[in-house]
């Protein structure tokens, strides 16, 4: 007899073998030159270009991390996340409108092409390019943390997190590695549609499958914790949260170059409008997920879940990240869990693999091509393929150390990608007084970078300061705030010598 | 128009200064939930903060699908 766990990896790689005949199709009609490998001659239309940034947007932290937040602090993480969405869409165009005709008319195909064209300063470049690499290693952990929880919960336990993880990295790895972001885009179409449908399916299926209508739902929350039924962050950490995930990660350059990558004007728009409708209401069936998981956690359910499992599964897997896989494999049909979690899949590898396309493209064109000038552009797609596996790869060694919850981890990434906001503002938006110039962009890009690090709780455990931290959201918006102050008060400085 | 033109903010037009006007005010009335955040049930046994937050996120929804139609280009 088929067990339920080999029907759920059947699909997984059924889903898998899907995405990489789309990668090989695109690897057949990819031109070589990076202009192509990265942003699709900027041919890019709305379809593509809207399923490519809705979905690589949300990542492990929407299917995974989002219910885990939800089961543990209830409807917070919807008044947050609704605000920080449409943000995002609101980010998309008015910053990406902008970046999208500089890129245009200028040729960028880089982000710090962008800086370091508008501040006349390649130092600014290849500072840029570091702080980028820096951060988005955390951003590639956590899709590999994530994708190690669905192939171990997906198995039934037979397959380890740590193979678990390595596989799917290694597939999303080797398809940006032929195909470039060319096939991240295709296979985002795919992923993108997929994991809409599975969140909204879990959502209704296993809400519904224990509470008759959304009232009871709400009524049993109430029973069990009605804190869960609150606004349970400090004003100030939701005002961080709202800026690091509406802006902070619209701006990191995975979803950057999404924009040089549009067609025209009227794909960045609807591009804009309809990712804010896609990624704000991802979370409301999360948030029924999440909710159930709240009061299955203290009910439990005979011969399925035991009560206090999501402490269980915090003990495995060194976050509640899990929540979400355990509830859709245990609950579900084996048909539809595989279905279900080929979708998670879904969500952490086509952010993965923007992550590993941008993160080659920019140490490629912004450090490497800086070194060697005269370099072709095959060996400039030769070395982008090897950062793609390298970096893959360190994403994988730093998940399986099981660094802590998504969420954490993706605030700091986002935060420390926030400190390019003055920068960036000063160079899409014209203004009579030049307010920040690039001796400004450089020290303050530095100084908030180095308090988002020292002070968010994450890292600060591992350098030292952590009775000084405070969460990764909140410490990111002090940063900014201390960034934006350096950056004029040095470009006034340097500006009047 | 030159792209640097382009690349500025205006506000010219009566629709966009009213629409951004009133994103921002959104924004700002999210911080008002902590005057009423308590879990007693509304509507669906909905506690108040998220029946709240249910309405705001229409309201931006409906402005930014607006500013999509009428004023972005």
């Amino acid at each position: 007899m088929v067990e339920t766990w080999q029907i759920v990896i059947s699909i997984i790689l059924l889903y898998i073998v899907a995405v990489m005949i789309i990668s090989y199709v695109a690897t057949k009609i990819l031109r070589r030159t990076l202009e192509d490998f990265y942003i699709l001659s900027r041919g890019a239309g709305l379809i593509v270009l809207f399923l490519a940034t809705a979905s690589t947007y949300h990542s492990a932290f929407a299917f995974l991390t989002s219910v885990a937040v939800f089961s543990t602090t209830g409807v917070t993480f919807w008044i947050g996340s609704f605000a920080w969405t449409t943000l995002a869409g609101i980010v998309a165009y008015v910053l990406g409108k902008r970046i999208y005709l500089l890129g245009k008319s200028r040729g960028y195909i880089s982000p710090s092409d962008l800086l370091a064209d508008r501040y006349n300063s390649e130092l600014l470049r290849v500072i840029t390019a570091l702080v980028w690499a820096v951060f988005i290693i955390g951003y590639i952990t956590v899709q590999a943390i994530g994708l190690g929880i669905i192939m171990s919960v997906g198995s039934g336990g037979r397959i380890s997190y740590e193979v678990g993880a390595l596989i799917l990295v290694l597939v999303a790895a080797l398809y940006v590695a032929m195909g470039g972001l060319r096939a991240a885009y295709w296979t985002d179409v795919l992923q993108g549609i997929w994991m809409y449908l599975g969140v909204w399916l879990a959502g209704l299926l296993i809400a519904f499958k224990f509470f008759p209508s959304i009232s009871e739902l709400f009524s049993a929350v109430r029973e069990v914790n009605p804190k869960l039924l609150t606004l349970n962050w400090a004003p100030e950490l939701l005002a961080g949260n709202v800026i690091v995930f509406g802006i902070g990660v619209m701006i990191l350059p995975h979803l950057w170059i999404k924009f040089y990558a549009a067609r025209d004007t009227y794909t960045i728009k609807w591009n804009s409008a309809l990712t804010a409708l896609y990624i704000s209401s991802f979370y409301i069936p999360a948030m029924l997920v999440g909710l159930t998981a709240a009061v299955l956690n203290v009910k439990g359910v005979p011969g399925l879940l035991e009560p206090g499992f999501i402490k269980k599964l915090t003990g495995l897997y060194g976050s509640a990240d899990a929540v979400m896989a355990y509830m859709i494999y245990v609950l579900t049909h084996p048909i539809i869990a595989g279905f279900l979690l080929a979708g998670a899949a879904a969500a952490a590898m086509s952010t993965l693999d923007s992550f590993l396309g941008t993160i080659s493209l920019v140490l490629t064109r912004d450090i490497y091509q800086r070194v060697n000038p005269r370099a072709s552009e095959t060996s400039l797609v030769l070395i982008s393929r090897l950062l793609i596996i390298l970096f893959g790869l360190i994403g994988w060694v730093l998940a399986i150390q099981r660094p802590g919850l998504i969420f954490d981890i993706v605030a700091v990434a986002a935060g420390g990608g926030l400190q390019v906001l003055p920068a960036l503002l000063q160079a899409v938006i014209p203004t009579r007084i030049q307010w920040i110039n690039k001796y400004g962009a450089i020290i303050g890009l530095i100084v908030g970078s180095l308090i988002v690090l020292i002070f968010s709780a994450p890292t600060a455990k591992y350098i030292g300061t952590a009775a000084y931290a405070y969460p990764a959201g909140q410490a990111s918006l002090y940063a900014l705030i201390v960034n934006f102050i350096v950056a004029v008060v040095v470009s006034q400085i340097f500006k009047s010598k | 128009m030159t792209l640097e033109d382009e690349l500025k903010v205006k506000l010219e037009n009566p629709l966009a200064l009213i629409l951004t006007v009133l994103t921002i005010i959104a924004y700002i009335l999210l911080f008002a939930v902590y005057t009423f955040n308590r879990p007693d049930p509304t509507v669906l046994n909905m506690s108040m903060p998220l029946l709240y937050a249910l309405l705001l996120w229409v309201a931006i929804a409906v402005i930014i699908v607006v500013a999509a139609y009428k004023l972005w280009r």
